[in-house]
């Protein structure tokens, strides 16, 4: 037989239709980690598991077996002529190396290095919650990042918007919220000198408000569009002088429409600085209307009817009506009530965020006072109540951050405090009552204080948010998702 | 809800997506390997199990095919090796009429099955790697960890001894045909 004839018979083995793995073997793939965890539960094989967690963390290239034997043969000889060495340098009765050091007097202190990298691995979960930090901040340039201030998620993932406080101002982009990448206003327009939020439709459309610089040096107002056609692509809207050379800060998405709210720093001072508002179905052709507040921050969220709107109000309310309104088109707003004395202290909210079922828990900042306090509307933000936590959540008086996630009919409920050591993150359950400690299944998770914006494409109830941490505290953009 | 979170693990996640694209290429590789698909079924079972304990230690994660494949590949032939010690009776000819198996019935086609039983398990390995996972012979000694020229010699021997094995079937059943005409 010639090698041709041999050749040929070996490869005709393989025909066309080649065989798949059958659907046992990809049962059994799927259901393999779980089957792994099962096994680690019980002493011993939570230390397998801290062992491999931590081979995990100091993980080598693939080193030769020949190498590993000669290393290891390299080190047994060094040790033995160590030990020799100490052996014979005991019987002689001379000092150690310590003594020698003393004689040289005191080493000069090192600065710590400090990394700008937040790769520390990755997952923390506890209560049913993972949440899985980036693999390091979205850079700016060599030496400075950015944190999104609001994000939406979108066909091709994440895109976001950073600036102030928390680095420079641009767009972000993420295909799977790990990974990150930054670039300036310009992407959007290359007069675009400003971005400031971003919210999507969740159909292809997604907004996203800034200004341009105007001819006398300030800010004109703008919004732009992307469809899903080309995403990201953004167009200017067609009639930009409704914006009437105030910038947007803020635009935010119901089930229907888009809402915006702007202000101009330049004029006036806070107390007497009016607050714009526009409102738009498709994202492209936006109308001006009154907003009831007035200054410099608006706290918008959307619930399943419409809009919960705080801020400053223009008029002062009645004694059972806290600075919170409700709207279903965002043009006309309803002042809330509050069911209890809740709004007798009431200032506007610092922060809200709305659950599944469309109940609404915020942060609210007490009138003449530094303490806070947790308020929530179980009915779309028409009625509020004080949520007393039952002392499961320290200091509950420096409450500064809330967000949600919902399981099925469960809400999960975040909040962190701020003035308790490590500024941890405590999750309740049943609306705010009882908290547990988001434990810390390795270190380096994120403290409270890093708690600062949310994202879920503003659509409440989804499975998975963004968090965004503080460049300082040497964390990042956290994805947090149920499992 | 829960239960379709249940995977939601990044790690797991990213283990399980890189296994899923790679796991009809290593069931058909442990298949023509073990010219049996129960048992190929196994060897990818246990690979999976073992790679997956191992996921920690595998530093770049774009490399999983072939750390993967190694390991299949070490499983395959540790299970060729027991085959010569311990005798396996076959009763699986018997049940063929009732499950057909694609990679018996492959190797089977030009009697390559016969042919192969010469060949030790390295040898089959490499036969295996070159003809039927189509890889070149450095991707091999890459995959298999050893030198460029020691898959160079054994798949020399290996096709000399498939056609030595091939001709002396061929003379063997000539002089039969001879006998019985």
């Amino acid at each position: 037989m010639n090698e041709h004839n041999l050749d040929k018979r070996l490869r005709d083995v393989v025909g066309v239709r080649q065989p798949s793995a059958p659907a046992s073997l990809h049962r059994f793939l799927r259901e393999l980690p779980e089957t792994q965890a099962a096994r680690r539960r019980g002493p011993l094989g939570r230390m397998r598991s801290v062992s491999d967690r931590a081979r995990s963390l100091i993980a080598l290239p693939s080193i030769p077996r020949r190498a590993q034997v000669g290393f290891g043969v390299a080190m047994a000889i060094v040790i033995g002529f160590a030990g020799a060495s100490a052996l014979i340098t005991l019987r002689q009765g001379s000092v150690g190396p310590a003594a020698s050091q003393a004689s040289l007097g005191p080493t000069p202190l090192q600065p710590p290095k400090r990394t700008l990298s937040t790769h520390v691995p990755p997952v923390r979960a506890s209560f049913g919650l993972q949440m899985v930090i980036s693999d390091g901040l979205p850079r700016v340039d060599s030496e400075s990042m950015a944190l999104p201030t609001s994000a939406v998620s979108y066909s091709k993932g994440y895109i976001g918007v950073t600036g102030s406080p928390y680095g420079a101002n641009g767009m972000v982009h993420s295909t799977d919220g790990l990974y990150w990448d930054w670039s300036p206003p310009t992407e959007v327009d290359p007069k675009a000198s400003i971005v400031t939020s971003i919210a999507s439709d969740n159909l292809g459309t997604i907004v996203v408000g800034g200004g341009v610089q105007g001819a006398d040096g300030t800010t004109d107002g703008r919004i732009w569009v992307d469809s899903d056609s080309c995403s990201p692509c953004w167009q200017e809207t067609s009639n930009e002088s409704v914006f009437n050379g105030v910038p947007v800060r803020l635009v935010v998405r119901s089930s229907w429409q888009f809402i915006a709210f702007g202000w101009n720093d330049a004029t006036l001072s806070d107390a007497f600085r009016p607050m714009s508002e526009w409102r738009s179905v498709d994202g492209w052709t936006w109308t001006a209307v009154a907003a009831p507040i007035k200054g410099s921050s608006a706290v918008v969220v959307t619930t399943a009817t419409g809009f919960v709107l705080s801020g400053t109000p223009i008029t002062a309310g009645a004694a059972d009506e806290p600075p919170i309104w409700y709207s279903v088109d965002g043009e006309t707003w309803t002042r809330a009530k509050a069911s209890d004395n809740t709004a007798q202290s009431m200032g506007p909210l610092v922060g809200a965020t709305v659950t599944v079922k469309s109940h609404v828990y915020a942060v609210v900042a007490s009138t003449g006072s530094s303490s806070r306090k947790l308020v929530a509307s179980l009915d779309g933000g028409v009625t509020w109540k004080t949520v007393t936590p039952d002392g499961s959540l320290p200091n509950a008086a420096s409450i500064s951050h809330v967000a949600s996630i919902s399981s099925g009919t469960i809400e999960y409920v975040y909040a962190t405090t701020e003035k308790v050591d490590g500024a941890p993150i405590f999750v309740s359950t049943n609306g705010g009552v009882t908290w547990q400690k988001f434990e810390d299944a390795q270190a380096g998770g994120p403290t409270g204080t890093m708690l600062l914006e949310f994202a879920n494409g503003h659509q409440a109830g989804t499975s998975k948010f963004l968090s965004f941490g503080e460049p300082g505290s040497g964390l990042g953009i956290w994805l947090t998702q149920l499992y | 809800m829960v239960a379709a979170f249940a995977l939601t693990d990044l790690r797991q996640m990213t283990f399980v997506d890189r296994a899923e694209r790679v796991l009809d290429d290593a069931y058909r590789l442990a298949g023509y390997l073990l010219g049996d698909a129960t048992e190929a079924e196994d060897a990818v079972q246990d690979a999976l199990t073992r790679s997956w304990q191992a996921w920690a230690t595998l530093r770049d994660q774009d490399k999983f095919e072939p750390w993967f494949d190694r390991i299949l590949v070490n499983i395959c032939r540790d299970r060729l090796r027991k085959r010569r010690r311990v005798r396996i009776v076959d009763l699986s000819d018997d049940l063929a009429f009732f499950i057909e198996d694609p990679f018996r019935a492959a190797l089977a086609k030009n009697e390559v099955d016969r042919l192969m039983r010469v060949l030790n398990a390295d040898q089959r390995v490499v036969v295996a790697l070159r003809f039927w996972k189509d890889l070149s012979l450095q991707q091999i000694a890459d995959l298999l960890g050893v030198p460029l020229g020691t898959v160079q010699s054994r798949l020399h021997y290996s096709l000399v001894a498939l056609r030595d094995e091939a001709e002396r079937t061929t003379t063997t059943t000539s002089f039969t045909e001879k006998v019985r005409r």
